[in-house]
């Protein structure tokens, strides 16, 4: 699911990445092209399609070297932002 | 540009001096940009310094903190090389007397101030390299170099693709024979290119295609000036010290001056970033505090940047001890 959205939100943002051959849950984006600058973009859209927002422990350019990285990062964070309203 | 030394020189007594720390949010700067806020966070940008007492102020605290660890009476010093790169509007009209207030205050009213000033964030190099020339006088022998920096204006403190910090850092340079210093000096180099264009588009954080070829040939021509001199070469080196730009940029010096990533020093990126020229003394410190000693007789190469100045320099640790710092920044983990 989180895999899913994901692979969708670098297609919106980095067309000519997803449209790549080797691109998949484990390609490594930055190989493919996409710059450090160009991920912040990524970052913000995922910010604004889960509904959260990265803290600076979570900003790392390993984080987001691809799909798959993203991802643990990305359920590490719905997991606590459950808790966090759940408690609240 | 090159510079030969008819022998090493003792380089040493590293202090410096940061305002208050702050957190990368606390800017002004990063108001309402949350995409460049998180580019910086990714890049290893944590915390960065603001001093509201001026640049001069800085450079006369990281000169007492030298004068201190060095060991030595402010009356052996014989010259002040200061080096800063932004005067800024509170000192551009008053940076004599300032300089001579911070000199006063230390002790050092008797030792000849020059000022470096054109080499923007290389200028550590302009002036460990004009110091080095003053110890070939006969009556110079000991020299106070200090590199201060700071901005007027918080809302340019994020700019070319770094946070920027108020600083300063200051060392001893002396006769290989009579100094306090924890390291030898072999070899400073520098080289330029001077450019009316910005390396880095500031709106759209581009980087000049031709501007980007000379910058790093540059750096290349740097690195292998320090290598054909000294016979050595950079990997062989068990450290590379860097100023604190981001980790990309880091990666890509540490590239040009082929070397591993690995061997750079970054344990101040998140600190207090981009101090300007002080961030390579620092790190030369710190690295040199917290490290297990390196084998006897190795090098530890030093290469800054300008936007179109380089510079770089070898030093041989020569025992283990730590410098002094004024200023609130949290250590390194």
């Amino acid at each position: 699911m989180t895999h899913n959205i994901l692979q969708a939100l670098v297609r919106q943002e980095f067309p000519a990445v997803a449209d790549h051959p080797a691109f998949g849950v484990d390609a490594d984006i930055y190989e493919l092209g996409v710059t450090s600058l160009q991920t912040v973009s990524l970052m913000l859209a995922i910010e604004d399609c889960f509904g959260f927002q990265f803290p600076a422990s979570e900003l790392s350019r390993e984080a987001f070297r691809s799909v798959n990285a993203m991802a643990v990062v990305v359920d590490r964070l719905r997991v606590r932002e459950a808790a966090a309203q759940g408690s609240a | 540009m090159t510079a030969r030394g008819p022998t090493p020189c003792r380089l040493g007594a590293i202090a410096s001096a940061f305002g208050e720390s702050l957190p990368l949010e606390a800017s002004p700067a990063l108001q309402g940009r949350r995409r460049d806020l998180m580019f910086l966070q990714m890049m290893g940008f944590a915390r960065y310094s603001r001093e509201e007492r001026g640049v001069a102020a800085l450079a006369g605290r990281a000169l007492a903190g030298s004068i201190a660890r060095s060991g030595l009476p402010a009356s052996a010093f014989d010259a002040v090389v200061y080096g800063t790169t932004t005067f800024g509007a509170q000192d551009t009209a008053s940076i004599d007397r300032k300089v001579a207030r911070a000199l006063i205050d230390n002790g050092l009213g008797h030792a000849y101030p020059i000022g470096v000033f054109l080499s923007q964030c290389n200028t550590l190099f302009a002036a460990l390299r004009v110091a080095r020339g003053l110890l070939h006088e006969p009556e110079v022998r000991h020299v106070l170099v200090v590199v201060a920096d700071g901005l007027d204006d918080e809302r340019t403190r994020v700019r070319n693709l770094a946070m920027h910090s108020d600083g300063a850092a200051a060392c001893v340079l002396s006769r290989a024979d009579e100094g306090p210093g924890e390291f030898l000096l072999h070899d400073v180099q520098v080289g330029g290119h001077p450019n009316t264009v910005d390396l880095i588009d500031p709106v759209t954080h581009q980087f000049d295609p031709q501007g980007q070829a000379r910058y790093d040939q540059g750096v290349r021509d740097i690195a292998a000036g320090l290598e054909a001199r000294s016979g050595l070469t950079l990997r062989d080196c068990p450290q590379v010290i860097l100023p604190n730009y981001t980790l990309s940029a880091l990666r890509h010096l540490a590239s040009l001056a082929g070397v591993a990533f690995e061997r750079v020093f970054t344990g101040n990126v998140a600190r207090f970033g981009h101090a300007f020229s002080a961030d390579c003394l620092v790190n030369l410190a710190d690295w040199h505090a917290t490290a297990p000693a390196p084998a006897a007789g190795a090098r530890v190469a030093l290469l800054g940047t300008g936007m179109s100045f380089w510079g770089g320099a070898l030093v041989e640790p020569l025992a283990t001890t730590s410098h002094t710092q004024q200023g609130v920044l949290p250590r390194s983990p």
